[in-house]
């Protein structure tokens, strides 16, 4: 005769067995294979050569060497295998690793997904050479800087401005002829690896080797690896280029720009849009 | 039971009517800033800095300025400047150096929640407050002639009209921007019923009589009407100006028979 005890106990050990099931499938993505983060600002650093290929087409070889580090947003999730992934975008990268796809056919700059694995990369902080991109809600913000003196009206967004920035592996790209709509992908005008990154209060320090021409750059010395300084201070003087609707006494929106002093010269970043 | 029935019996004759000047919350409603509650008895007290006495009619309908609760037990305040001249006079006193109520106790006995009165939907009075990053709402529901504000406004007058929150309408002819509290008007007319139809962005007000400047339609001997439109259109307006932006106030506007009117419904400090 069962009693009621023995089932209890049996229903209780169907139960340790059933839950141990569950656990342990869920476990191998929760185990120390992959890498788990709840950011949506994530960084990595890549810890080998990855090769991998562009998302879709996947037609383009593509090489992201070891100590590469980048921007990966979020992690995210396989849909049928639930396993954790990343995708790199290329054009936050340096131009010599972004060639190759922003010069395709396609011209599609995210990568396939990568498996998001602890022998692949390894999560850092965000550098202290993107601070100047970050918003106050912790959302990566444009990470172009333009030279003039504020934003174009809307009806002139798409003309040709210069502008710099530094790319997510830490090198300084300046340009010319961008649109306030580029993405990217744009072949910069010149460029150099970042060797050293000073930020005093509202003032940083972007040291090269080789000078990017176009730039404010100051030689600071002729040996060793800090040759080039740019000086970059933020200031408190807001800029305002109010855009008109279709019916010109009402406003659409006003787009304050916050000046910064490169080199002594002018230039902004887009600050915030007030709508009415 | 008996209750239920009781609510359910004044809200249909009140739709019945057409009339709806404010419906009662079922009793699990909260009491929260910016939501709307009516006195149920007259409130004797003072300004918070206790400099003035301000008496409250029973069966004043009220905004919630904001909300604190010790030892279990909720408090309330109220702006007295959103209220009619009568009630608002003593903040007038040179005395007095705040607008709002002391704290006052959130029982049954002093407050009912009820709905947004329909005569305050021509603006978004519960947003009032209400900041994302570096911008604040300021819906204080005070319209002024024309479409924009102006960028020197800290020194200008304008025509303002405004609806108070216990439900009359307010016209000064000539009105600072900038005011601690709003004198006695022009012309002052109590509103009667208030329609806001579905979709239309109209809200109707209906009056005993009319307010001269302003563009009221006649209906019958004692039934006077004012209809505000919502619009889609507003104006952002930098102060000082476009090279050094200290703050951004946007405008967003109304129209009463075809003529602009704005409400200033946000401000921006940059510095």
């Amino acid at each position: 005769m069962i009693t009621t005890k023995q089932i209890k106990k049996a229903g209780l050990a169907l139960a340790v067995a059933l839950f141990a099931t569950i656990s342990f499938t869920t476990a191998t993505f929760a185990s120390s294979q992959y890498l788990t983060s709840k950011s949506h600002n994530l960084f990595l650093e890549t810890k080998q050569t990855i090769h991998t290929t562009n998302a879709y087409f996947k037609d383009i070889p593509i090489t992201i060497p070891k100590g590469t580090v980048f921007n990966a947003g979020s992690i995210g999730k396989g849909v049928t295998t639930g396993k954790p992934y990343v995708n790199i975008n290329m054009d936050n990268l340096r131009w010599p690793l972004r060639k190759v796809v922003d010069e395709s056919k396609h011209n599609q700059q995210m990568t396939t997904y990568i498996w998001a694995k602890k022998s692949l990369f390894k999560i850092v902080k965000q550098p202290n050479y993107l601070a100047y991109t970050k918003t106050p809600d912790n959302y990566t913000q444009d990470p172009y800087v333009w030279e003039g003196n504020k934003a174009l009206p809307s009806d002139q967004f798409l003309s040709k401005q210069n502008a710099f920035r530094v790319t997510d592996d830490g090198y300084l790209e300046y340009f010319t002829g961008i649109t306030r709509y580029t993405d990217g992908d744009a072949k910069p005008a010149d460029y150099a690896k970042l060797q050293k990154f000073v930020k005093k209060g509202n003032t940083s320090y972007f040291y090269t080797k080789t000078e990017v021409s176009g730039l404010p750059m100051t030689k600071i010395s002729s040996t060793g690896k800090y040759r080039y300084r740019l000086k970059m201070t933020k200031t408190n003087h807001y800029l305002a280029t109010v855009n008109h609707s279709k019916v010109q006494k009402y406003g659409s929106n006003t787009v304050i720009s916050v000046r910064y002093n490169v080199g002594g010269k002018d230039f902004y970043v887009g600050s915030m849009t007030v709508y009415p | 039971m008996k209750s239920v029935t009781k609510i359910k019996l004044t809200t249909g004759a009140l739709l019945f009517l057409g009339v709806t000047l404010f419906q009662a919350q079922p009793a699990q409603a909260k009491i929260s800033k910016n939501s709307f509650v009516v006195t149920k008895q007259t409130i004797k007290t003072t300004n918070s800095k206790k400099q003035v006495k301000i008496t409250i009619p029973k069966n004043t309908p009220l905004q919630v300025g904001g909300v604190k609760t010790i030892a279990g037990k909720k408090y309330v305040y109220t702006d007295v400047e959103r209220l009619s001249y009568n009630l608002r006079k003593p903040l007038l006193s040179s005395k007095a150096t705040s607008t709002i109520s002391r704290w006052l106790p959130a029982t049954k006995a002093t407050f009912k929640q009820i709905e947004k009165p329909v005569y305050l939907d021509y603006y978004a009075a519960q947003s009032d407050g209400k900041r994302s990053l570096k911008k604040v709402k300021t819906e204080t529901g005070n319209l002024w002639k024309g479409y924009i504000v102006p960028a020197d406004y800290a020194s200008q007058t304008n025509t303002r009209i405004r609806v108070t929150t216990d439900g009359y309408l307010e016209y000064y002819e000539n009105s600072p921007y900038i005011f601690k509290v709003s004198p006695q008007p022009t012309t002052s007319v109590k509103v009667q019923s208030a329609t806001h139809p579905t979709s239309s962005g109209k809200t109707i007000l209906n009056f005993k009589t009319d307010v001269a400047q302003l563009p009221f339609v006649k209906l019958s001997q004692n039934h006077y009407q004012l209809t505000i439109q919502g619009t889609s259109y507003g104006n952002v307006t930098v102060i000082p100006n476009d090279e050094d932006v200290q703050k951004v106030l946007t405008s967003w506007v109304s129209r009463i028979n075809k003529e602009d009117w704005f409400e200033i419904n946000s401000v921006s400090n940059f510095k």
